[in-house]
């Protein structure tokens, strides 16, 4: 089949080339000491009708330890074809079933959206077959191809009541670990309010079989001053509940990356049945061209926090500057604590240029 | 004889000024004759000025009935992609390839940062059909005879302004200018047409200037670089599948 999409599949002459080019600086601020790289990337894009290609390139220089790195990388190298009504997808490509949530639990790739960000953890090489069967409803099977692991996912997506519903399944196997995850997802409006959710049940049969579910609600809602048309204040909230077993472990990854405490001490430190999170986002949208923000995440267990003030600022039709602090508040055994491995605080000022 | 002679002549003033006359409901009607869309593909671009900057946005639209599909050609936003069906918005984000559907008090935000909101692009009903229109006037606005409109919303409608003035052109029937108003009386937005053009025997505004009234020294300038109606759309463009 895939000589066969191969052989079939001639990109169109028809293609979009683009690309972002970034510099910036990162200062890493730990107890005693603190750490500044520089930092320059460049992304390609090379479009067709029936198929893609993205590379990625970073110059990284660390100043405390005159570190020097380069990093060449493809994002995305695929083809697409159809037939009669399946679209198919073979090759290197983003996988990513968010539904708008800041993080995402019934995602394909668990971490793919940690804190908002988009991570290399949405770029699979992988066999995708999509079928829609109207408009709005879809079927999607992913066949991933990787040598650690077999991976399969499973996607039904469709809209009842304008609520926008998803049923996911993951499938993932290799020499350490198993596990399953099948999950629902959904995302409307009550009113002037939008709500999202979803529940996930986790099946890790890795050593002991554990079952852990997981539960999320989110809301959003802008206000807009002067009368309802002025600048805009946007709020966004989202409530965790995670089942405390070792089966919790695997989710860990979607909530912020690595916390400084190992998984023993991590699973040692909650004496409740659940592990509680909450998320927060407000934006105010000074002008058209910038907005000021802060995103928190917290732990309702031990009140430790994430704190990431931000500012953007679109200072033409191809330049904008970003500037982002994050701040972690916790102790060194807190779910957001700091320690010998995390920084107390992270700056990073960046400029970013399209073309 | 002098009776009859002087009735003949009233009757013919009467008919004549009966014949003449325009109600506001028929100016609107024969506006939306040339302004609404049943469906085309539109090239545009919008030009975002806020104290002396500007940032510029391209983009493609598909438009059929209530349906849009658009997709962002400038860089900072190439591959964006905007699906409306009814009052949903969907939109692509290209690097992740994802498709989110977006909130509806999302609708009223400033669509890609410019003073046109979605629901100011998205509005896809007949004019006729959300206001009640009063004809308060008649003036002259930029050099052309204009009829002035006073349109109050019709109870229960959807719309973004409870009550909008326009100046509608008395030969071309085309909007010049059009002052967009909240409930309280307070002068939200003005659109001011730059550029008319005749395309396919239809008068369109092809250029336009949209100034938000609560914000100080922004405008966003709205420019149909190529547009044609009716063409032909296939099946299955409205889609979220069409997104990817």
């Amino acid at each position: 089949m895939i000589v066969f999409l191969l052989i079939t599949t001639t990109p169109s002459l028809a293609y979009q080339f683009g690309g972002e080019l970034n510099t910036g600086v990162n200062s890493l601020f730990y107890d005693n000491t603190n750490q500044n790289s520089i930092y320059e990337n460049i992304n390609l894009d090379l479009n067709f009708d029936n198929a893609n290609f993205a590379i990625t390139a970073q110059n990284n220089y660390n100043y405390f330890n005159k570190n020097y790195e380069f990093d060449i990388a493809l994002k995305k190298a695929y083809i697409k074809h159809k037939f009669k009504d399946t679209q198919i997808t073979l090759g290197k490509q983003p996988v990513s079933w968010s539904f708008g949530s800041l993080i995402n639990m019934v995602d394909y790739s668990l971490g793919a959206e940690a804190l908002d960000e988009e991570s290399s953890a949405k770029y699979v090489n992988a066999l995708e077959l999509r079928y829609p069967i109207n408009w709005y409803s879809s079927l999607s099977l992913v066949n991933e191809f990787n040598p650690d692991y077999d991976k399969i996912g499973f996607r039904a997506r469709t809209l009842i009541r304008d609520y926008d519903l998803s049923l996911n399944y993951i499938n993932k196997e290799g020499s350490n670990q198993n596990s399953s995850r099948l999950g629902i997802s959904f995302k409307g409006d009550l009113n002037n309010v939008g709500i999202y959710g979803s529940i996930l049940n986790l099946n890790n049969n890795t050593g002991n079989n554990v079952n852990t579910n997981a539960y999320m609600f989110g809301a959003d809602y802008s206000y807009y001053l002067n009368e309802g048309y002025g600048n805009r204040l946007y709020f966004q909230g989202e409530y965790h509940l995670l089942e405390n077993n070792e089966g919790f472990l695997e989710l860990l990854n979607s909530l912020g990356g690595n916390i400084s405490s190992s998984e023993e001490q991590l699973l040692n430190s909650f004496d409740s049945d659940y592990l509680k999170i909450m998320l927060g986002n407000v934006t105010y949208n000074i002008n058209d061209f910038s907005s000021i923000g802060v995103f928190t995440i917290t732990s309702l267990d031990d009140g430790s926090t994430a704190l990431i003030p931000n500012y953007s600022n679109q200072l033409n039709s191809n330049t904008t500057l970003n500037i982002n602090i994050s701040y972690l508040s916790g102790e060194e055994k807190d779910f957001f604590g700091t320690g010998q491995t995390l920084p107390q605080a992270v700056l990073n000022i960046e400029l970013s240029y399209t073309f | 004889m002098k009776k009859i002679i002087l009735f003949l002549m009233i009757a013919l003033v009467v008919f004549s000024t009966t014949v003449g006359a325009i109600t506001a409901e028929e100016i609107i009607q024969r506006r939306d004759d040339n302004e609404f869309i049943k469906s085309a593909r539109v090239e545009s671009t919008m030009i975002i000025n806020n104290s002396g900057r500007e940032l510029e946005k391209k983009m493609v639209s598909l438009i059929e009935g209530d349906n849009a599909l658009s997709e962002f050609t400038n860089s900072m936003d190439r591959g964006t992609k905007f699906l409306k069906r009814d009052d949903n918005l969907w939109m692509f984000f290209p690097d992740a390839e994802d498709i989110v559907k977006l909130s509806g008090h999302m609708l009223e935000r400033g669509m890609m940062g410019s003073d046109f909101s979605y629901k100011d692009m998205m509005e896809s009903e007949k004019l006729i059909e959300l206001y009640n229109f009063e004809l308060v006037g008649e003036e002259e606005y930029n050099g052309r005879p204009c009829y002035k409109i006073e349109a109050t919303k019709v109870e229960g409608a959807e719309v973004s302004y409870y009550k909008r003035i326009a100046w509608i052109d008395k030969e071309r029937f085309i909007g010049l200018r059009e002052d967009l108003y909240a409930e309280s009386g307070r002068l939200l937005k003005e659109i001011v047409v730059t550029r008319t053009e005749e395309i396919q025997g239809r008068w369109y505004p092809m250029e336009s200037v949209m100034e938000n009234k609560l914000r100080e020294n922004t405008s966003t300038t709205f420019i149909i670089n190529s547009i044609e109606f009716n063409p032909e759309i296939p099946e299955g463009t409205f889609s979220l599948e069409s997104l990817q």
